[in-house]
């Protein structure tokens, strides 16, 4: 099996349903990855047990977390060393991705803000921009989690579509309003590729 | 209590390590991952000088049979040259080491040579178990000897030298047949049958009381007359076993194969509960197998209330992951099993 620990709180976010969407985008079989929600970055040496257990059972652990940048102590560099030395310190082995792009600061948001189709909806773009700078300084922006959640929401969308929203369902799989063969999302695209190579991928 | 387990060749394990126990110890894993060899090795570690403790745990799996095949089934591979070895650290530490017997007699019987059976004629066959407490300077020996051909009758010897100190008590996963009168009598001279009611009626809250009448343990559920407790449901049977099996083992080890057996899922929580409860008062320590989650659920559930919480450190879980007849154990203690449960992530 393949683990995939990401961030979230659970399965009903964004960030773990953009993932198996993308996963399955690429012709991944679902039943060959399980994606691990670990509640905040610092619970992963609770998740120690789920890492060794994987490993003798000879599944792979695939870490992928906001690379974050300094002004939250992190950076793709710092935050990469940090869980390096931390897997170090658990014993437990594990290859790691951060968003965006494995190379850069950043975080799921600046990768998916890449992903929403700008070029069909600019308009809504547009028009957050200037609300954010109507808001003034009395207000925290940039809102980056705000707006791809107001993004979604502000679509036509039916009451079947709407109800899932909250469950982390945003139509990742709609390529009307995510694309998910944008060239942001190459490497991660590349780093997964990598440990489903005994899987059938179409992408 | 025992703090570690080291097995070599039994059964299906061919190398096994277990190391931190706790009070309570409860062992989960796919089927055929180990399990219950690691509770028949403390249970012939715990009365390592009883020769016939290794025909017991063929019995307690419904195999009745000692031709000198079936004893070959408790080595590794089904080959007696691994010789079995069990140690536990602990209080006190232990080493037990099994070997095969197997010798032919020069004395022909006249029996046999009338019925021309002379090839197998004088065949003993059995086993051997030296053992030692602490450092191994005096190793002490048993054996079990078993003539082919007269399987119901093995002689067996054990070192007068050595007096066992622990008592143990294994509860297979079909229940124990055994009778629970004894145990439930003792539990009734030492004035405790209050506690066990209680116990019962949080699953069954008709129980009305239960009784020793003569040698039958009877309980009042509201009917006419009491009913014998063989009458009662699974669940509570199981319940009662647990809670006098405890009792009986006061200051030793108690041994349960899939603990969860004829219990609902809703019953988990009252069993732990119980267990926590009486292994602590009774200085008990326990192992438990599961493959059910629901199980650690329970467990989780109860320790994660404040009066339980002080006995956090009291319990453990073990997932045991058997390659090749190695078998890895990953210990969960309750910060990570508690963690594990409230994230789903998967364990079993």
């Amino acid at each position: 099996m393949i683990n995939i620990y990401i961030e979230s709180k659970n399965r009903s976010t964004p960030e773990a349903v953009f993932l198996d969407t993308f996963l399955r985008s690429l012709g991944i079989d679902p039943t060959a990855y399980a994606i691990i929600p670990l509640n905040g970055k610092d619970n992963l040496q609770n998740a120690r047990n789920q890492f060794l257990q994987n490993t003798l059972e000879e599944g792979v652990n695939l870490i992928v977390f906001d690379a974050d940048t300094s002004e939250n102590l992190g950076g793709y560099a710092s935050r990469r060393k940090e869980l390096e030395e931390k897997l170090e310190e658990l014993g437990s082995e594990a290859e790691i991705f951060l968003f965006p792009n494995n190379s850069e600061d950043g975080d799921f948001e600046t990768l998916l803000e890449e992903t929403a189709r700008k070029d069909s909806f600019s308009r809504f773009f547009d028009c957050f921009r200037d609300y954010e700078l109507c808001l003034g300084e009395e207000y925290i922006h940039p809102n980056r989690k705000g707006k791809l959640h107001a993004y979604i929401t502000s679509m036509r969308l039916s009451n079947t579509q709407r109800k899932k929203i909250g469950s982390g369902y945003w139509l990742f799989d709609e390529d009307r309003y995510w694309n998910l063969r944008a060239e942001v999302l190459r490497p991660l695209a590349t780093f997964l590729r990598k440990y489903f190579c005994f899987h059938s991928i179409s992408g | 209590m025992f703090n570690s387990l080291q097995i070599d060749n039994l059964r299906g394990v061919k190398h096994a390590e277990l190391k931190d126990f706790a009070r309570v110890n409860l062992l989960f894993g796919k089927n055929n991952c180990g399990k219950s060899t690691v509770l028949e090795a403390l249970f012939l570690i715990s009365g390592q000088s009883n020769p016939t403790l290794p025909l017991t745990i063929n019995a307690l799996r419904n195999h009745n049979a000692f031709a000198e095949r079936d004893l070959v089934t408790e080595f590794y591979n089904l080959d007696a040259h691994n010789k079995i070895v069990i140690a536990v650290k602990g209080d006190q530490d232990r080493w037990l080491e099994i070997t095969q017997i197997v010798s032919n007699s020069n004395t022909v019987t006249l029996d046999s040579l009338v019925k021309g059976d002379t090839a197998k004629t004088g065949k003993h066959y059995g086993l051997k178990l030296n053992y030692s407490i602490g450092n191994r300077e005096k190793i002490y020996s048993s054996q079990i000897i078993i003539k082919e051909g007269d399987e119901e009758n093995g002689r067996i010897s054990i070192d007068e030298r050595y007096s066992e100190t622990i008592y143990s008590q294994y509860i297979p996963s079909g229940g124990s047949q055994s009778s629970m009168y004894e145990e439930f009598a003792r539990i009734v001279a030492n004035k405790k049958e209050g506690a066990v009611l209680e116990a019962l009626r949080r699953i069954d809250p008709t129980i009305k009381d239960i009784q020793l009448v003569g040698e039958e343990i009877l309980v009042d559920i509201g009917a006419p007359r009491r009913l014998p407790i063989n009458m009662v449901g699974d669940g509570l049977r199981k319940l009662l076993r647990i809670i006098v099996s405890i009792h009986r083992c006061r200051d030793g080890i108690l041994l349960i194969d899939e603990i969860d057996n004829g219990l609902h899922f809703s019953a988990m929580k009252v069993l732990w509960e119980v267990i926590l409860d009486a292994s602590v008062e009774n200085n008990v320590q326990l192992f438990a197998t599961t493959h059910n989650i629901d199980s650690l659920k329970g467990l989780n559930l109860t320790l994660s209330q404040p009066e339980w919480g002080s006995l956090k450190s009291e319990v453990c879980a073990f997932k045991l992951i058997k390659k090749d007849g190695n078998v890895s154990a990953i210990r969960y203690d309750y910060p990570s099993f508690n963690y594990s449960i409230n994230q789903e992530l998967e364990v079993r």
